[in-house]
């Protein structure tokens, strides 16, 4: 992806460093080109329907948490959370930088809200508790990039659950102490896959109430 | 709040009567630095540090091919139970104890690992 390309799909201003698959398309392309899950679909071209329907489900479950006026809410207090970051730096007014944290504390306030109805719902507890904490470090004077915010927060949770999904529905899901064993094989003598060492609590995300 | 198994990490672990060259080599393929104990039900039962590796088989001079897990471990470890157990108690048994993880169990048997900071966020999350 081009820098200009990358900057016209930007949906944050980490997505200029790093970007995180926003759309339906999006998250389908980096699902198919993790190393693991591109050679596996090339010897068995006819599984690419499972994966469709994999991040179709994973995209439909997830998309609507992906924020409309909260997010941009959030993006307009960064700004002024950035502008007032530029001014501590420049002046050493911390106090004047206050002035501009509150706005931005303002403003994280429906994203930060958003973020507590999708952890409630989706039983992702811990997302929302970062996306709390990011918020409130990010009040913090200079400290307004700790805040990725909820859109950012869910994108990766979206291609972690998508990738996952389908590298189990494939057979070629690496357990940790698998990846693990295979870098050690290169280090150490006699190293071993010890997945039967590990009791895994087998975390599964809650499904959603269906509608009466 | 109660404790629910997702927000538990894995648990390392190993056999009461693995060998001691057996329990520093799981150490060492899951990087890890402590590793709790089972018995054959799958009730924790200790725990082995790599300090207690130093202290009480190295400088002992014990055997590591010949020396048990059940040897060396420290025993009567704290555990909570994700039946009855909230995020409140287990923060509380952690911070009293001066450890940052506490293995969880249902039935007395091993499910997880509790992580003292997922203890803290989540403690007043919600009730108790």
């Amino acid at each position: 992806m081009g820098l200009l390309d990358r900057a016209l799909k930007a949906e944050d201003e980490r997505d200029f460093i790093r970007r995180i698959p926003g759309t339906r398309q999006e998250l389908t392309d980096f699902v198919k080109e993790t190393k693991n899950v591109k050679e596996f679909l090339e010897k068995n071209p006819e599984k690419v329907e499972e994966l469709y329907k994999i991040v179709n489900d994973t995209y439909d479950r997830y998309q609507k948490y992906l924020g409309g006026w909260t997010h941009k809410a959030h993006l307009a207090g960064k700004g002024i959370g950035y502008v007032a970051d530029t001014w501590a730096f420049f002046t050493g007014d911390i106090f004047g930088a206050i002035g501009g944290k509150k706005l931005y504390a303002l403003a994280q306030i429906p994203d930060k809200a958003y973020g507590l109805v999708y952890g409630l719902k989706t039983g992702n507890y811990i997302d929302a508790l970062k996306n709390i904490a990011g918020g409130a470090i990010g009040a913090l004077p200079g400290l307004t990039l700790a805040d990725q915010g909820l859109n950012r927060i869910v994108r990766k949770r979206m291609l972690s659950e998508a990738r996952t999904k389908f590298e189990k529905e494939a057979g070629i899901y690496k357990h940790w102490t698998s990846k693990m064993a295979d870098y050690l094989k290169n280090v150490y003598t006699g190293v071993k896959d010890r997945t039967k060492n590990v009791f895994s609590p087998g975390y599964e995300p809650k499904p959603e109430p269906v509608p009466a | 709040m109660k404790i629910q198994k997702e927000h538990l990490t894995d648990a390392v672990i190993c056999r009461e009567d693995d060998t001691i060259l057996e329990v520093s080599r799981i150490m060492r393929d899951t990087q890890t630095r402590h590793i709790l104990v089972l018995d054959n039900t799958d009730k924790p039962v200790g725990i082995v540090s790599t300090v207690d590796l130093n202290n009480r088989v190295i400088a002992e001079e014990k055997d590591p091919k010949v020396a048990k897990a059940k040897e060396i471990m420290t025993k009567n470890i704290e555990t909570v139970s994700i039946e009855n157990d909230t995020y409140e108690r287990a923060f509380e048994i952690m911070a009293s104890i001066g450890t940052y993880s506490i293995p969880v169990v249902r039935e007395g048997k091993l499910l997880g690992i509790l992580e003292f900071n997922t203890a803290l966020k989540l403690k007043d999350f919600g009730g108790k």
